[in-house]
């Protein structure tokens, strides 16, 4: 069931708060489609199937001896 | 047509009265024969491959002068209705270009890039010229450094001609209006899209406005409007060229890559840019091999995967016609072409490019949107990455991890063949393009090089480019151009060029 378009209204203002930079409601308003979008894929990406111990990309990759 | 050192001066003499005023050829005054004859020959010019063009002046039978003055009135007469420039850096131009041929003429020839026009995106920092990125954002942005790639060239000998157009941020898969600079055009269609976000950089190609250009490609943003305006396009494995001084999208995901007219062009170029950079620890240690040696090498034996028909039914009916066309040349030629099954993460892997895009650009856009979201274009970008910085670190690492399950599935079927094939392009420029599986985004996410070149002409609508892609493991780019070159050699595509 996707989230009503009040329901992510609210989502917005507490994570755009929690990130220090609260959107305007005429801002949300504006963004509200493309974020609604974002949700989408990330539950699509939520039904592929890992392992528990996989990992993300990038990998930590160190800079050998000798080089910057 | 080889032009001397005399009338390189005579060229010299005329051009230091500074770039024409914009539209001055097509004011529709009576044209003189002298001025036919300029216009001809400024055109022969202005097509000339780079290989050729370093082969002329190598022997100085071309004058670099000669070589940049022609692109510049070309510029002047034609970019009026193309838009593919930003900056036109025509005094830089002409004091590189005079440099050149002094060194050339001391017996200090540098090697193919010395003395040859080149432009580049304007993401691309170049020290004390604004680098805009087609925002109001950066308007005013002067970077008080090269981006390696631009350093590199200038090494090499090349001539910088300017800064190509994009849309705003390089957002989008084409200009849609609103940023700070006029939309580039097709030159094949002025009505129709140049693709992007590299639009400047195909469109210049595709009309003759400079020699040879490089791009970005985050999204297939070198591919697309090198398939749609008909040239050579090559988004090379992630890490092969530095990104140092490039405005960012999704560093996981950006890509610089070399774009031209052919695909022997293309080799050299990237010979050129690729390298390891102690400026980016993303930019890759592996040997850079001579990719010229590639291009003689053929297809007899290759093994040639393909996808399935019903993955790429949807694509345009000429599309089509012309991949089949396009696949019976390699099987003449001896390649060993064959479908095969893609892997079960194909479909979540424009998913997960929406995603770490995304939530990497809202990173990289996090100080703009505090302190000047107002100065962001007419376009939809400030939205995108507002939007963007409400995705969560676990949303983002679940991108990445099935990002790193889809890599090691594509890694596995790679194995199988040397080089993998697809439309360029799911249909000509401006049309509907409804593809389940463009496969665009799927090489940015797996970071596995790929390069569209020319493979046919469109017949509904007529005279649009249609456009091959040719896909192989991490760091086979020289498997790429044998197969790539061994195609142009049987056809005629990459010869054809717009009316304008």
């Amino acid at each position: 069931m996707p989230p009503t378009d009040d329901a992510l209204r609210q989502m917005m203002r507490a994570i755009s708060q929690a990130n220090g930079r609260p959107l305007s409601e005429e801002r949300i308003a504006a963004d509200l489609p493309t974020y609604r979008s974002y949700l989408e894929a990330i539950e699509r990406l939520s039904r592929v199937e890992l392992p528990r111990q996989s990992e993300p990309l990038p990998r930590v990759v160190l800079p050998g001896r000798g080089e910057r | 047509m080889d032009v001397t050192r005399r009338t390189f001066l005579a060229g010299s003499i005329v051009g230091a009265c500074g770039v024409p005023a914009l539209g001055h050829a097509a004011a529709g005054g009576a044209v003189s024969a002298a001025e036919a004859t300029q216009t001809a020959d400024d055109d022969a010019l202005a097509y000339l491959s780079l290989t050729e063009a370093a082969d002329r002046i190598r022997r100085r039978a071309l004058s670099p002068v000669a070589l940049t003055e022609a692109l510049l009135r070309r510029i002047a007469r034609v970019d009026t209705r193309v838009h593919a420039y930003i900056t036109v850096t025509a005094d830089d131009a002409r004091r590189a270009a005079r440099e050149a041929e002094q060194q050339i003429a001391a017996g200090h020839y540098r090697g193919p890039l010395h003395g040859i026009p080149f432009a580049v995106k304007d993401t691309h920092y170049t020290r004390g010229i604004r680098t805009t990125a087609n925002t109001p954002v950066l308007s005013d942005f002067v970077p008080d450094y090269d981006a390696t790639v631009v350093a590199r060239l200038k090494a090499a000998g090349g001539v910088l001609l300017g800064k190509l157009s994009l849309p705003e941020f390089s957002f989008g898969g084409g200009p849609q209006g609103g940023g700070e600079f006029p939309d580039t055009a097709n030159p094949w269609d002025l009505s129709r899209t140049p693709g992007g976000s590299s639009s400047g950089s195909g469109a210049a190609l595709a009309a003759g406005l400079v020699t040879v250009a490089t791009g970005g490609d985050t999204s297939g943003s070198v591919r697309n409007p090198a398939a749609v305006c008909g040239v050579v396009g090559m988004k090379p494995t992630y890490g092969r060229i530095s990104r140092h001084g490039i405005v960012t999208i999704s560093w996981t995901l950006d890509h610089v890559g070399p774009m031209t007219r052919s695909v022997a062009d293309n080799a050299v170029l990237l010979g050129v840019l690729a390298g390891p950079d102690p400026d980016d620890p993303s930019a890759s240690t592996e040997p850079v091999p001579d990719y010229t040696e590639a291009l003689g090498r053929g297809v007899r034996g290759m093994r040639m995967g393909v996808p399935t028909r019903a993955v790429i039914a949807d694509y345009h009916s000429d599309v089509l016609r012309a991949f089949d066309a396009a696949l019976a040349v390699f099987t003449r030629l001896g390649a060993d072409v064959r479908e095969v099954e893609m892997p079960p993460t194909l479909d979540a892997a424009d998913d997960v490019q929406t995603i770490v895009r995304i939530a990497e650009a809202a990173s990289y856009h996090e100080t703009f949107l505090a302190e000047m979201p107002e100065r962001y274009g007419r376009t939809a970008v400030r939205s995108d990455v507002e939007a963007g910085s409400l995705i969560t670190a676990t949303q983002y690492l679940r991108a990445q991890k099935v990002r790193a399950r889809f890599v090691r599935e594509f890694d596995t079927l790679f194995r199988t063949f040397d080089v993998f094939i697809t439309p360029g392009f799911p249909a000509p420029a401006s049309e509907p393009a409804r593809a389940r599986q463009p496969f665009r985004r799927v090489f940015n996410v797996c970071g596995f090089p790929a390069l569209v070149q020319p493979m046919g002409v469109s017949t509904s609508p007529a005279g649009l480019p249609l456009s091959l892609q040719i896909a192989a493991r991490p760091w086979a780019e020289a498997d790429i151009y044998a197969a790539a070159a061994a195609f142009e050699r049987e056809t005629e595509w990459h010869l054809r060029r717009p009316t304008l």
